[in-house]
């Protein structure tokens, strides 16, 4: 008689279910260590990483901090540079206009040009005039109503003039040995001039000096010409990066272009 | 006694191994291993083949010590990693297992009952042991694990059709084998 599946399967099982045998008697070991170096690597890992993530943040931490030192250290004397070449004290330094429509030229206000009455300052912008004596532009006026303080004259529009420049003419900026008019101690006037080249001549043999106002002029100037010369310089890195960007996108797809050209030919 | 002071100690036992107390492991792993290298042994070619599958089940054991939800009894959840690492252990170090579809119209062997009821464990052991891997894993999951064919085809990785008849040939295998055996033993041949 031929014995069923699952009668020969339930014979199997009844027979090898609680079958045991006795294992080598060196086997405890290797499963004990086996688990301890586990446990082990388990417990250091964890502590490893927190390690290594310590270490990234601290060593980010110190590029910061030295690249925080390094800041101040790295500009302010290049920049003090930069100002003594371009304008020294007593030479009339030369702006040229970049292009005709160029309009912003920062100087500083000049109450001499007032004073001479020949030059002609182009246009004075709407705070500093609302501050002037009701007088038109290059009629005499007597410098020392002509009084800005430095809160009227806040940092960003007292700097800012709008100069229309008169066709190709570079502008000049003349930095006159004027003096400045302190009169109060809060209260201090700034000045510049802004004139064309062919009145440079006449502005020049009517300019009169005062002196002791040369420093207080002077580290003014520098100020502008920094802040001028900074916008500038940004003005130009971005100008740059930008272009450089653009160039390599159009680069690559004129790139892509061509290629696919040459595979639509083939 | 030795078995009422087992199961008294076995819940504060398990306590002490997940908390990784070495002696209470040693002790665990006393409870277990000989039952345990009986299942190992049905999978394995050889004692040493299973004592290796028997250490890389304990090690699992300890490792997912805390998986333990204490939902059946703790000696199916051990024996249920036995099995696993077993098969485990059959795909890092055997061939693939065959996944051949036989012919089942072949004759099969005839056994008797009395035949089969007068081998001994360890003789079934050994019929089992050289059956190849494919046909000693199913008949092993199906006949005396009790896993359905779905189950063991998701275990292994075959079709279900494939389990089926690898546990046919499985049997067919075993009977063929018995069959000899008894032939022997009595002295003609089967």
């Amino acid at each position: 008689m031929a014995m069923q599946d699952n009668e020969f399967d339930d014979l199997f099982r009844s027979k090898l279910e609680h079958f045991e045998v006795e294992p080598a008697e060196n086997l405890w070991p290797g499963i004990d260590t086996a688990i301890q170096s586990k446990r082990r690597r388990a417990i250091l890992l964890p502590m490893i990483r927190i390690a290594a993530v310590l270490l990234v943040a601290l060593s980010l931490g110190w590029i910061y901090i030295q690249r925080q030192h390094d800041q101040p250290a790295d500009k302010k004397p290049r920049v003090a540079v930069e100002v003594k070449k371009q304008l020294p004290p007593s030479t009339p330094a030369i702006i040229k206009p970049v292009a005709q429509s160029a309009s912003y030229v920062k100087a500083t206000f000049n109450t001499a040009v007032a004073k001479t009455g020949k030059a002609k300052p182009v246009i004075i912008p709407d705070n500093i005039k609302e501050a002037l004596p009701n007088k038109q532009q290059g009629t005499k006026v007597n410098p020392d109503a002509i009084q800005v303080t430095m809160a009227e004259l806040s940092p960003a529009s007292a700097i800012r003039l709008h100069v229309v420049p008169e066709k190709d003419v570079p502008l000049n900026i003349d930095l006159p040995d004027q003096p400045v008019i302190t009169k109060a101690a809060t209260s201090t006037v700034v000045s510049a001039q802004v004139t064309n080249i062919d009145e440079q001549a006449n502005s020049a043999t009517n300019g009169s000096t005062r002196p002791g106002t040369k420093r207080g002029l002077a580290s003014l100037v520098s100020l502008v010409s920094d802040r001028f010369n900074k916008s500038r310089a940004a003005l130009v890195d971005n100008d740059d990066d930008d272009e450089s960007v653009i160039g390599e996108v159009s680069k690559g797809i004129k790139k892509i272009k061509k290629d696919k050209e040459i595979k639509g030919s083939r | 006694m030795m078995l009422l002071e087992h199961k008294y100690n076995t819940e504060e036992l398990l306590k002490k191994c997940t908390a990784g107390d070495r002696k209470a492991q040693e002790l665990l792993y006393k409870q277990f291993a000989s039952k345990m290298l009986g299942v190992c042994m049905r999978y394995a070619v050889d004692k040493m083949e299973a004592e290796d599958m028997l250490q890389n089940g304990f090690i699992r054991v300890f490792q997912k010590m805390g998986d333990y939800r204490g939902d059946g009894s703790f000696e199916g959840w051990v024996r249920r990693i036995m099995v696993h690492s077993s098969i485990e252990y059959y795909r890092k170090h055997h061939k693939m297992m065959q996944i051949v579809d036989i012919d089942e119209s072949a004759d099969e062997p005839s056994v008797k009952p009395l035949a089969l009821a007068n081998l001994d464990a360890k003789d079934l052991i050994a019929l089992i042991q050289q059956l190849s891997p494919g046909y000693k894993i199913v008949f092993n999951l199906y006949a005396i694990e009790g896993y359905s064919h779905k189950e063991i085809a998701a275990i292994v990785g075959i079709t279900e059709g494939a389990s089926k008849s690898q546990l046919s040939r499985a049997r067919t295998i075993l009977k063929e084998q018995i069959a000899k055996m008894e032939g022997k033993k009595y002295g003609y041949a089967g």
